[in-house]
């Protein structure tokens, strides 16, 4: 409780100034109205409007949105992206938190080295990364069943080829990628963590897993909370690697929101209904937020603070 | 029995030899990667990670045939302004919301984190008339606002979960000690959350330095071209060389190793900050 | 922290002060996704022959690049004077921002003008058109011929020729497989790719098909659609095709392959001739075009004729509203199209023009010259090879992958492609 009343304390030392307290969250929004807001908004907008082939706008209430709902790619993005945040997400806290923590724990002369290479494919351009693996992935020339082959496993078929698995290799190349975004936000989060917390801990006893798992894992609830949030802006933003290697397909098997507003907008050029997407994906991020915001928010924020 | 001593060397061992095993897997993309970049054109897809002889032909001819100084100045320069706009707009709002509280600041903060899903694909468009009608075509701030924009609510959603996970006794002491809100953001709020600041660097320059979606749209003349448009002319349908794509990309991802490799140092200050303090 | 703002600062000013670029005189400015190094050349040959006006080309890479930024462009009106285009339906999204050419060109080659383009060109040049409209937005630069490119070599080696019918192809395909050679590299995952083998296709059961039912005229699921749907999967089955198509990419990947001699056989056009232009080292297959020669698909089926050559516009540009004001723009298109620029780009690339009476010029191979002639002879008899609709082009492209990869019935997926041009052509 101290803690509250510290900030309260903060706040009513400066009440007289109270407006000027504003100023430290003034630049943020001007930044936001101007680039963000007017922006959606006219998505917003033009998702009312259907355009013409001679090139004039038509007031058409909710025709985009209902056409964009009836049409079943929709409903395959829908499920692709919850198949790719309950897989990435996850996946990648558990990978990049146990390599973050074997790392800042049990090495030193190599630490910096293995949290360098960990961390390359998140520097690496999506361009030749989606090139790499589309070669990784092929059969007959590629480079994984050339070694495959030795252990007696034969490749058919690509697995981006193939409706069925198309999203599941996107979703393993994305794993790849941003595992060592996780472990970095977890080295971030367990160089945070105050050592007298450990040491007390340890003379209570904590070793090895259970100092792990009861102490330090509930310590590291800041960096967790803002994996969860940032995996699911990044599922939600999802575009150049499935752009790049399936380009939705085959047969939109793989079709992500970024590649389907793209191809509604860009390629169809129906900016109406890539409007009405638009909007609807806001709809579906406002609801996620708000989720997390009073889950997350309320319940792992204080168990952190919480001394042992 | 193995003396504790003995048991904990061997366990260290058995740490870095399964390390080693997983980054072994992890490091095949990539060394493949580097590995097409030093190809002659007839090995580029051959059906194995190394090919022999190497060539270093395709980084001559892309260092050759590229301005690369200037490109890489450009890219430098909103870069840089880009990450320094976002740390100090997002850390000032993130103390805001985290350690001031100030009334709204959490609807704000709601807003801003709905509006970081929304794809970029859909804000090109009025981006682009925006930038048109403030004359900012062809100009580094037409790019700089806009990336800060789309940065500050990722880098705030990390730094106001590390403010508000940060000791309360600190900011109860600064305020004893008479610091106003502004003192006790500069000296208290920032220093403790320096890893956190940290990450958050990397990751905007790292994010800045490869975008190119918006870069295309705001900078429509080659002179004004940024670094992630060299690879474009490598990767189109005429592409007539693999290796000399992979080699500039290389070329473009190394400053950003280097970046890394320098500030992750910093973590550790961190940690050696934190026990002095206890 | 400080100094970080203090950077921030100056940079920041520097850029602002930095912004106002001076203009030139007399400038045109153009974007396309045409070779960057050709287009340097074609703009040399004409700022040499038009000294006072100076050309600013943007490269920029097809998708998603440049479709991002002319969309961007157009939204907030600042187009480039000149735009690289394809017929139908990426010229009919820009058609509003776009002049009609054809008074300018008129004045420009005289009122027969268009009688010199390819009938195939000037059909796709009115593609998408609303009924009425029959203005020109687009000046086609270059033609292409599709047909199926094979290594002569590895073919001799082999002891095979250009298979004349079904049996001999998959008997071809078959003994490239045995001896370690992918069979016919086709990059699946590509919708342009399996549009051009369809159409091979579709051609050969009935010419000029897919043109009547892209315009209404014919269901996309009569009987000789059908059929042609069943023949696509049928490579797949047969072993023609590589294992694991659907998956692979023709750019870079297959044509980086088919040019290094461990392909046996690719479904592209005439603008493979370009390979061998480009900087060495080419490969020994790519030298002079000497290991390559084509074929048009035999018949897939008894009864049927090999596919007649399908074709039309490579690349076109249009003169935008903004380069309508500026004459310079038009004089440049022009020389790109049919003058100067053009002849450079011919030289640069071996392709074939889009108006007659054009050649490639300088150091060519006669075996080169003879099939530039084969495909020349074959051009104005070319069957159309575009879409009007975009909307129809991606339901096509949707419907071969889904009987490619098993998942949908050649009907049911032709029925899609129906639904998809009953819309769009309703919409018009």
């Amino acid at each position: 409780m101290r803690a509250g009343a510290a900030v309260a304390a903060v706040r009513r030392r400066s009440a007289s100034r109270a407006s000027t307290l504003y100023l430290f969250a003034l630049p943020a929004t001007l930044l936001f109205v101007v680039f963000v807001a007017y922006p959606i908004l006219w998505v917003a907008e033009q998702s009312f409007y259907a355009g013409r082939t001679d090139g004039a706008a038509v007031f058409a209430g909710l025709a985009n949105y209902r056409s964009v709902l009836s049409d079943p790619t929709f409903w395959i993005v829908v499920r692709n992206m919850a198949l790719w945040c309950v897989i990435t997400i996850p996946v990648q806290m558990l990978i990049g938190g146990l390599l973050a923590y074997f790392i800042e724990r049990h090495t030193h002369a190599l630490r910096g080295f293995f949290r360098t290479m960990f961390f390359l494919p998140v520097v690496t351009s999506v361009s030749v990364i989606s090139l790499v693996w589309v070669q990784i992935y092929a059969p007959y020339y590629g480079i994984a069943q050339e070694y495959l082959r030795h252990v007696g496993i034969v490749m058919m078929t690509s697995p981006i080829g193939d409706p069925k698995t198309a999203i599941y290799a996107l979703i393993v190349v994305n794993i790849w990628q941003w595992t060592g975004f996780s472990m970095l936000m977890y080295i971030a989060g367990i160089a945070n963590l105050p050592s007298e917390v450990l040491d007390a801990a340890r003379i209570d006893g904590a070793k090895g897993w259970r100092l792990a798992v009861h102490v330090i894992v509930p310590m590291l609830a800041p960096a967790t909370k803002s994996l969860l949030l940032l995996g699911v802006i990044g599922t939600l933003q999802t575009f150049p690697i499935v752009h790049l290697m399936t380009g939705g397909g085959p047969n939109r098997a793989s079709e992500v929101f970024g590649t389907f507003i793209f191809k509604q907008s860009f390629v169809l050029g129906d900016t109406g209904s890539g409007a009405a997407l638009s909007v609807i994906v806001l709809v579906i991020a406002l609801a996620l937020s708000l989720i997390q915001i009073a889950v997350l928010g309320a319940r792992l924020s204080p168990a952190g603070k919480e001394k042992p | 029995m193995m003396a504790p001593l003995a048991r904990s060397r061997m366990r260290g061992v058995v740490i870095h030899a399964v390390l080693f095993i997983v980054l072994g897997f992890w490091m095949v993309p990539q060394v493949y990667m580097l590995s097409i970049g030093l190809r002659t054109p007839a090995q580029a897809f051959d059906a194995a990670l190394f090919t022999w002889p190497v060539t270093f032909d395709n980084f001559v001819t892309v260092i050759r045939d590229n301005p690369l100084g200037g490109i890489f100045l450009n890219s430098l320069i909103i870069t840089v302004a880009t990450v320094a706009i976002v740390v100090a707009v997002s850390s000032l709002f993130a103390f805001a919301c985290a350690i001031l509280r100030l009334k709204g600041s959490m609807l704000l903060y709601t807003t801003l984190l709905t509006t970081l899903m929304v794809p970029l694909a859909s804000m090109v468009l009025p981006l682009a008339i925006l930038l048109k009608n403030f004359g900012w075509v062809n100009t580094y701030i037409g790019l700089i606002l806009p990336y800060a924009a789309l940065g500050v609510p990722f880098a705030m959603v990390i730094l106001k979960a590390f403010m508000e996970d940060a000791p309360r006794e600190l900011f109860e002491a600064a305020r004893v000690d008479g610091c106003n809100a502004w003192q006790t953001y500069w000296h208290v709020a920032l220093p403790l959350v320096r890893p956190a600041l940290v990450f958050v660097t990397i990751w905007q320059f790292i994010v800045t330095w490869n975008e190119f979606f918006l870069a295309l749209i705001v900078l429509t003349r080659s002179e004004m071209k940024t670094l992630t448009i060299v690879p474009m002319q490598y990767s189109g349908l005429y592409m007539a060389n693999p290796g000399a794509l992979f080699a500039i990309l290389t070329l473009i991802a190394l400053p950003l190793i280097l970046l890394y490799v320098l500030v992750q140092r910093a973590f550790v200050r961190g940690l050696l900050a934190g026990a002095v303090k206890g | 922290m400080r100094k970080m703002l203090f950077l921030a600062t100056t940079i920041l000013a520097a850029a602002l002060s930095s912004a106002a670029a001076n203009a030139e005189q007399k400038e045109v400015t153009v974007w396309s996704w045409f070779v960057q190094s050709t287009m340097q050349k074609s703009i040399a040959a004409f700022e040499k022959a038009h000294p006072d006006v100076k050309v600013n080309y943007t490269y920029y890479n097809y998708s998603p690049e440049y479709i991002t930024a002319l969309k961007a462009a157009a939204a907030s009106g600042s187009l480039p004077d000149v735009i690289g285009l394809q017929p139908g339906s990426l010229t009919q999204q820009y058609r509003e921002n776009l002049e009609a050419v054809n008074e300018r060109a008129a004045k420009q080659w005289g009122d027969k003008w268009a009688e010199k383009v390819f009938p195939v060109n000037r059909k796709q040049m009115l593609m998408g058109n609303p009924k009425g409209d029959e203005n020109y937005y687009i000046i086609p630069q270059e033609s292409q011929v599709l047909c199926i490119w094979y290594n002569r070599k590895i073919f001799e080696k082999l002891k095979l020729s250009a298979p004349k019918t079904y049996d001999e192809l998959k008997a071809a395909a078959k003994a490239l497989t045995d001896n370690g050679y992918i069979p016919m590299f086709q990059g699946a995952a590509d919708g342009w790719q399996n549009e051009n083998v369809f159409l091979m296709l579709a051609n050969q059961f009935s010419a000029g098909i897919v043109d009547k039912a892209q315009a209404g005229e014919t269901p996309w699921t009569a009987p000789e659609l059908v059929a042609a749907m069943k023949a696509w999967k049928g490579l797949f089955d047969d072993g023609i095709f590589q294992q694991g198509a659907l998956g692979a990419h023709a750019y870079p990947t297959g044509a980086q392959l088919f040019a290094q001699g461990k392909v046996g056989m690719m479904a592209l056009g005439s603008w493979w001739m370009q390979e061998s232009k480009f900087p060495p080292p080419l490969s020994e297959f790519v030298q002079n075009m000497d290991g390559f020669d084509f074929f048009y698909l035999p018949p897939v089926k008894d009864g049927n004729s090999a596919s007649p050559p399908v074709g039309g516009i490579d690349i076109g540009y249009g003169l935008t509203k903004n380069g309508g004001k500026n004459p310079e723009a038009w004089t440049f298109l022009a020389e790109l199209t049919d003058g100067v620029g053009l002849q450079e780009a011919l030289n640069d690339l071996n392709d074939l023009p889009a108006f007659d009476g054009n050649a490639p010029k300088g150091d060519i191979t006669d075996h080169v010259k003879e099939m530039s002639a084969r495909f020349m002879a074959d051009l104005p008899k070319a069957e159309n090879q575009r879409f009007a609709s975009p909307a129809v082009a991606e339901a096509l492209d949707n419907a071969l992958a889904g009987v490619a990869a098993g998942s949908v019935e050649p009907e049911a997926a032709l029925a899609g492609v129906q639904a998809a041009t009953e819309k769009a052509l309703a919409a018009k």
